[in-house]
């Protein structure tokens, strides 16, 4: 059995080309052209390094089997691959109950805006204390929990390397 | 929701009280294995190691102390004393492993083990050849070459080394009333202890020498008395002695600016520190401090160049005063103490800084402070913030701060301690003051408003002076001082007291008035102790000192006086009371003044003024009582949005939450989801208006309190969560409030197992497993795997039962590979952690328990040994550790490895237990494994008291609660009498085990006629749960119970069977237990006349036994499972004898005859056995009745001679005269001679043959057992003494008749 998160038991075909698409490019570009370029032209991948290093951690819990085991948990978001948690992490929160349930339906990412992104709030302490998306008024900071206190860390490389991924337009 | 869930959360209650603590305080909760050895921090995953105060780890565990722990050189092992075996030995372990070894056995006491600086010897006390101490050396580790350094003349009272390894220092005297005089002994032995140099000529104790050789540390020992000597009258000096070895022989007094005594002194191995124990206070109270009382460790640093070496005023405490600790021995890197937890010694370790982190800022030293809720660790905080304190007006209310805490602890003598330091630090002026280095004395009286506030605080110090020393005066009352001094002394005193009244400043006015108060009560005027406090306004109080005083004594005080309203009102009054002194400062969290009266304390009180005012109050009454107070801020009567309006709001807030106790188990979690949801919703909403963190600690506690009490589960989760995600990474509280998720989280895991949510639980426990390294997570997680796959029926197996087992080998395989995979890739990354090595042996021992191969499952024993030393080595050496090592021993014990097994699996079963005080699931866990090792070695005794403290503890699950009830039915009926012979009930031990073993088929048939999880889990029990129950119920003598509950076993088991040939030495099991059953219903059948019944059921064992192989009786005697474990001649035996007793119930005596003649044929020629006399005795009086349904008189009664002959043999070995087979004998051959005419002559029958050349007289032989049975006398013998003497009377008439002579 293979188990979710194990970054070196993904196929390497699920793992993220080094050629980005054209629509990701133009999107990246209208954000902050310069730095995705910059990006691109080293190489490199922010958010596949921040899932190497970090966020495969959160396999643990968001899986389509694992979130469903577990009630309350967000459900929409799948760290399976990097691959599906980049896809994911372009949707809304969903199936948080309690004093979460007010971040439901918020983005996760809004491309360009890291400090707007819920994925920020919820690995940055900075960025969820001072969290206030128009429109969303029950995803205060005090509805975000910290996926520190669930995988350990913070990571801070990780969290600046996700804070550029969205900061470049989350290609 | 399960008593066990809410066990559990009583667990999490703890915790969420700990929230608050910043720290453990007091070795209440003692870490231990990798925890421990991580550290707090280190278990969190995401604070730092100095994130909270530290824990001392506990390294030593058992029933007995051990004390005076040493590290070995290289700081591999340790040494240390332990009186485990009665006399007090030298023991060694390994650091982190709590399991350790005798060193050797010297015969008697010994004492002060210490290993020499080079690791070659061992120095020790001995008492074997001198009982007064003998200074004695072995080589270490192999303990050889014992040699001592006396001789006879002295007497050794305590050794070290000096650090040049070649000499000891011993502590000796020559004579009995002689000074105890330090010598410096070779060890090479050229000079004996009386020989050797002196090097002070003085009476010391625990003396000490820096690792250059130059300094010797110690305390001075007095005499009490000069008419006898130092020995039998000390008392210890005042201060720790310093004396030069080198030069000028010059001793400086150091008292250090603490209360107490000091003692122990031990150098760091660097020579930069002096570790030492200071007494505190007179702890009990015997009005002396010393050795007895309390200690608390300590370290100054320590400047050979200096003169003197080491500053009085800057000793840095390392533990706190909650627990009494002493004997530092500081290595390397660690320091090695001996700590007092529930009433035994153990050995601790700390790092050489003490539990507070040597780099917290005063700021964080305050917010530990703030969140510390024992008194002890509050002084603790307290004097390390003195410590740091240099300007006088801060000394000053550090020293009040001190003395306010002593007096709470009521520790009189440490408050007078620091009162007297508070008139020192006031009178700088006259040049006294002897505080402050580096301050120039008043250098910082600038004006005269702080004169006077130097002054109040004299007077105030004044009017506590008084105060303590009433209290000191009633103690020696209570010790039976005389009435009248006294009463003059209190009138003395509150004459004292009275002209500080009116003195402007509020802590002198009000410490007085307090001290009044309670003079007055002590003196019995109750009413003038009542004007006196009535006359104080708590709004009044402008300090500190003053808000301090009155929210602790004087509060007490009218509770004292049972005025509870008035204690209310004054609480009310102080909660809000936000003006005090250093309130400007705290705009920022920490405040400037580390004495203010801060937000938390006052939160404090509020909590417990709602604790107060909800006491004894039913639902209603409680609504009502809050609603009125807090109608009373909306009156304006209290602060709108103070403290105590936030905590009534709060427990307004949780009021709707039904008690835990008594609801239904269906009531709880589904019914209460919506009304926890409409509670949190509330609670949310005050959270988010409040955003001050002492305020939202303070809802969150409550909350987590109150929800831990009623179950809410969901509360618990959401509101441990907000808080950990709200509480800052740089914040001190972070590892508490990160320590709390994790047990809520752990909470939620078991809540869900319990449940039969298993996939739940693991991805819970998955979760978990990412931040907590803590073996209790991750077992839990892999015990959730398990479960996850095979559906919760391993629960059985891990009960020990046998069907459980069947079922559990019938799914055994696959499910373990996936498991094994997944623990592979969880710690793929870190193979060799000590986690991993926990969790393969565990499932190695999961493999072993799902096994049948003998060989196999001893392969897995090895490998989960193997593991574990990994463990070990690794560092990890928690109750875990050592429960697994003992669960290991126990199976090798059960395979028949060895009795030395058993003790080793219950050293370690205890070990477990010492170090499972704060987790009462694995408690009962470890006493039901104790209660089945000590069943299984025979002790069913011991196995009933470990079963009795299992019972303490809920069940974990319906499965391991039948395992538990037929375990102590097997126990209960191993112990109880047996049933008398024609007794009309049992004895009642016996019923206790009958009981036991219905309230196990009662739980298995509840669970199985309601429909949940538990069904698959319970039902493989039920045969197994009938099985014992019919077996016990037919030993006692209810056979009717036994035969019915038989039934029902051999009709499950018919079902379980079908097909199951094929499944090879799980159905051989089942074959071999189906042939038990079908044998002890055909028993219980004949038992009450039902031969009918029992004859198929012997055909079904008879055919049953036919279709085992021979090798397969055996089955499970090396793999410690249920099994025949007799021989098949044995079998057919029992079966022949049972068939013939059926067949003569139901009139077959013809048939009776062949079974019963084969019984006799297979037992004659073996069984040489006392019981088998009576077996063979037995055989033939049945044989003698067949023959005599048939009418052959002359082979009954040759039969029943035969047997008559075997209760000879029986009685001649045993001195029994009558067994009751010798009584039924006689009846029958009586009745047969005197009723149907067979001749006496015919008992001779085979007497020959037997080498019995003794004639069998009937007349005799009746006469005998008539006689036994007069003297016994028991009325149960009653009807067959009747018979006898009226067949006797018979007898003697017919023999006359035929011209005899009579009896």
């Amino acid at each position: 059995m293979m188990y979710p998160y194990d970054r070196r038991a993904a196929p390497s075909s699920t793992r993220r080309p080094r050629s980005i698409g054209l629509w990701t490019l133009l999107v990246a570009l209208s954000a902050t052209p310069l730095s995705a370029c910059e990006t691109e032209l080293a190489g490199g991948d922010d958010f596949t390094a921040a899932y190497d290093d970090w966020l495969h951690k959160c396999s643990a819990c968001h899986t389509p089997a694992a979130a469903k085991a577990v009630p309350g948990t967000e459900s929409s978001l799948d760290f399976t691959t990097v691959e599906t948690a980049r896809a994911s992490l372009r949707g809304g929160a969903k199936g948080l109950i309690g004093n979460f349930a007010g971040c439901n339906d918020v983005a996760f990412v809004v491309p360009g805006k890291p400090e707007q992104s819920l994925v920020m709030a919820a690995i940055d302490s900075d960025v969820r204390t001072a969290f206030d998306v128009a429109g969303t008024p029950g995803c205060s900071s005090d509805a975000i929990s910290d996926m520190s206190i669930k995988v350990g860390g913070p990571n801070a490389a990780a969290i600046a390397k996700v804070r550029a991924w969205i900061a470049a337009g989350a290609p | 929701m399960s008593v066990s869930l809410r066990l559990r959360r009583a667990c999490v209650l703890r915790w969420a009280l700990r929230l608050s603590m910043v720290a453990c305080g007091g070795l209440v909760c003692p870490a231990a294995g990798l925890a421990a050895k991580a550290g707090p921090g280190a278990t969190s995953g995401n604070v730092g190691a100095d994130a909270a105060l530290r824990e001392p780890a506990r390294w030593t565990a058992g029933d007995s102390d051990q004390l005076l722990g040493g590290l070995t050189p290289d700081g591999r092992d340790f040494v240390y004393l332990s009186n485990r075996d009665a006399v007090a030995s030298v023991w060694s372990s390994r650091v982190g492993d709590a399991a350790g070894r005798a060193l050797f056995d010297e015969g008697a006491d010994v004492s002060l083990p210490r290993v020499s600086p080079d690791g070659r010897w061992l120095l020790y006390l001995s008492s074997r050849d001198d009982a007064t101490g003998d200074a004695c050396l072995r080589a270490f580790p192999s303990m050889a070459q014992r040699r001592c350094l006396g001789d006879g003349r002295t007497a050794e009272s305590f050794a070290f080394f000096f650090p040049d390894g070649a000499h000891v220092g011993v502590v000796a005297r020559a004579v009995m009333h002689g000074e105890m005089l330090l010598r410096k002994v070779p060890i090479d032995g050229s000079r004996r202890v009386a020989d050797a140099d002196i090097v002070l000529p003085r009476s010391v104790a625990t003396p000490a020498v820096s690792p250059d050789g130059r300094w010797l540390a110690y305390v001075a020992v007095e005499r009490a008395s000069t008419t006898v000597g130092v020995q039998f009258a000390m008392q210890l000096g005042a201060g720790l002695h310093l004396r030069r070895l080198e030069g000028s022989a010059v001793d400086r007094v150091v008292r250090f600016e603490l209360p107490g005594a000091t003692g122990f002194p031990a150098f760091s191995p660097d020579g930069k520190w002096l570790y030492f124990a200071q007494a505190l206070g007179d702890s009990n109270r015997d009005q002396v401090i010393d050795g007895d009382d309390h200690s608390v460790l300590f370290r100054v640093a320590f400047d050979p160049r200096a003169d003197p070496p080491l500053r009085r005023d800057a000793a840095v405490q390392l533990t706190s005063g909650s627990t009494s600790c002493r004997y530092p021995a500081p290595g390397r890197d660690r320091l090695l103490l001996t700590c007092e937890v529930r009433g035994r010694l153990d050995v601790f370790a700390l790092p050489l800084e003490g539990v507070v982190p040597s780099a917290w800022a005063e700021s964080r030293l305050l917010l530990a402070s703030d969140g510390a809720t024992d008194i002890g660790t509050r002084a603790l905080l307290a004097a390390h913030l003195q410590l740091r304190t240099h300007e006088p007006l801060a000394r000053l209310h550090g020293w009040q701060r001190l003395a306010e805490l002593a007096l709470q602890r009521d520790d009189l003598a440490a408050t007078t301690f620091y009162l007297e330091r508070i008139r020192k630090v006031a009178a700088p002026a006259t040049g006294a003051e002897g505080a402050a280095p580096g301050v120039a004395a008043g250098g910082a009286l600038q004006s005269d408003e702080a004169a006077a506030d130097f002054g109040a605080a004299r007077a105030a110090a004044t009017a506590l002076s008084e105060w303590v020393g009433h209290r000191a005066e009633t103690l020696r009352l209570e010790r039976g001082a005389r009435d009248e001094t006294y009463a003059s002394a209190q009138a003395s005193r509150l004459k004292a007291l009275q002209a500080l009244v009116g003195a402007p400043a509020a802590d002198v006015s009000i410490a007085a008035r307090l001290a009044i108060a309670e003079i007055e009560d002590a003196l019995g005027r109750e009413e003038r102790a009542e004007a006196t406090l009535s006359a104080i306004d708590p709004a009044a109080a402008t300090s500190a000192l003053a808000w301090r005083l009155l929210a602790s004594q004087g509060v007490n005080r009218w509770l004292a006086l049972e005025r509870d309203e008035v204690a209310l009102r004054w609480m009310a009054a102080l909660c809000d009371r936000d003006d005090l002194d250093g309130a400007a400062a705290r705009a920022a969290e920490v405040s400037a003044d580390p004495t203010a009266v801060r937000e938390a304390e006052r939160l404090e009180l509020a909590d417990r003024f709602v604790q107060r005012l909800l006491r004894g109050k039913g639902g209603a009454a409680r609504a009502a009582a809050l609603a009125a107070w807090r109608g009373k801020a909306e009156g304006g009567a209290l602060v709108d949005g103070g403290v105590l309006a936030l905590r009534l709001d709060v427990e307004r807030a949780l009021q709707p939450l039904p008690p835990a106790l008594g609801r239904a188990p269906s009531e709880s979690m589904a019914a209460d989801a919506a009304l926890q949801e409409r509670v949190r919703a509330a609670l949310f909403s005050i959270y988010g208006r409040e955003r001050g963190l002492d305020r939202r600690r303070a809802l969150v506690r409550a909350t987590l309190e109150r929800a831990a009490e009623r179950d809410a589960s969901h509360l618990l989760y959401q509101f441990a969560t907000v808080w950990a995600s709200f509480v800052p990474r740089s914040h001190p509280e972070r590892a508490l409030a990160i320590d709390v998720y994790r047990q809520v989280v752990l909470e939620r895991a078991y809540t869900a197992s319990a449940a039969g949510q298993f996939a739940e639980s693991r991805g819970v426990l998955r979760g978990l497993t990412l931040i907590d390294d803590d073996p209790e997570v991750q077992l839990g997680w892999l015990l959730a795997l398990v479960r996850e796959r095979d559906g919760g029926g391993s629960q059985g197996a891990k009960a020990g039962t046998l069907a459980a087992t069947f079922a559990a080998r019938a799914r055994s395989g696959p499910y373990l590979d996936a498991v094994a995979a997944e623990v592979s890739q969880r710690f793929a990354q870190q193979p060799n952690d000590a986690a991993a090595g926990l969790l393969r042996a565990a499932l190695a021992l999961r493999r072993h328990a799902t096994t049948s191969d003998p060989t196999v499952q001893g392969d897995q024993l090895d490998e989960a040994a193997a593991h574990l030393d990994v463990v070990a080595d690794a560092g990890g050496g928690g109750r875990h550790v050592h429960l697994l090592r003992g669960h290991v021993a126990h199976q090798r014990f059960l395979r028949g490895e060895g009795r030395s097994f058993a003790a080793m699996a219950h050293d370690r079963y205890r070990l477990a237990l010492e170090l499972s005080a704060h987790d009462p699931r694995l408690q009962g866990g470890i006493w039901h494994a104790m209660g089945l090792l000590q069943a299984a070695v025979g002790n069913h005794r011991e196995a009933l008291l470990a079963f009795d403290q299992r019972l303490k503890w809920p069940p974990a699950d319906a499965a391991m609660e039948v395992g538990l009830w037929l375990s102590i039915a097997r126990s209960r009926w191993h112990v109880a009498p047996p049933t008398a012979e024609g007794a009309t009930t049992p004895p009642h031990e016996a019923l206790d085990a009958v009981a036991a073993a219905r309230r196990a088929v009662a739980l298995c048939d509840g669970a199985t006629a309601t429909a949940g999880v538990e069904i698959e889990a319970v039902r493989p029990l039920l045969p197994w749960a009938l099985d014992r129950l019919a077996l016990i119920a037919f030993d006692v003598g209810l056979h009717a119970e036994a035969l019915q509950a038989a039934e029902r076993a051999v009709a499950l088991g018919a079902r379980g069977a079908t097909g199951s040939r094929q499944q090879g030495r799980v159905s051989a099991l089942a074959e071999a237990n189906g042939v038990r059953l079908s044998m002890l219903r055909a028993a219980a059948a004949t038992a009450i006349g039902q031969g009918q019944v029992a004859l198929p059921a012997l055909d079904a064992a008879r055919a049953g036994l036919s279709r085992l192989q021979d090798e397969e009786l055996d089955l499970g005697r090396r793999t410690s499972e249920p099994a025949l474990r007799v021989s098949r001649e044995h079998l057919l035996r029992l079966i022949d004898g049972l068939q013939g007793r059926a067949l003569l119930a139901t009139g077959q005596a013809g048939a009776a005859v062949a079974p019963l003649q084969r019984r006799l044929a297979s037992l004659a020629p073996s069984d040489d056995a006392d019981a088998a006399q009576l077996t063979l005795a037995a055989t033939h009086w049945h044989l003698g009745l067949a023959y005599a349904e048939l009418g052959d008189l002359r082979s009954a009664m040759r039969a029943l001679g035969a047997g008559l002959r075997a209760c000879r043999r029986f009685s001649a070995a045993t001195g029994t005269v009558a067994p009751p087979e010798r009584v039924y004998l006689v009846e029958a051959a009586l009745a047969l001679h005197l009723g149907r005419g067979a001749a006496v002559g015919d008992l001779e029958g085979q007497g020959a043959a037997d080498g019995d050349v003794r004639r069998l007289d009937l007349a005799s032989e009746a006469d005998a057992v008539y006689r036994a049975l007069c003297a016994h006398g028991h009325p149960r013998w009653a009807g067959a003494r009747d018979r006898l003497q009226l067949a006797l009377t018979l007898h003697a008439g017919h023999q006359a008749s035929k011209g005899a002579p009579t009896r």
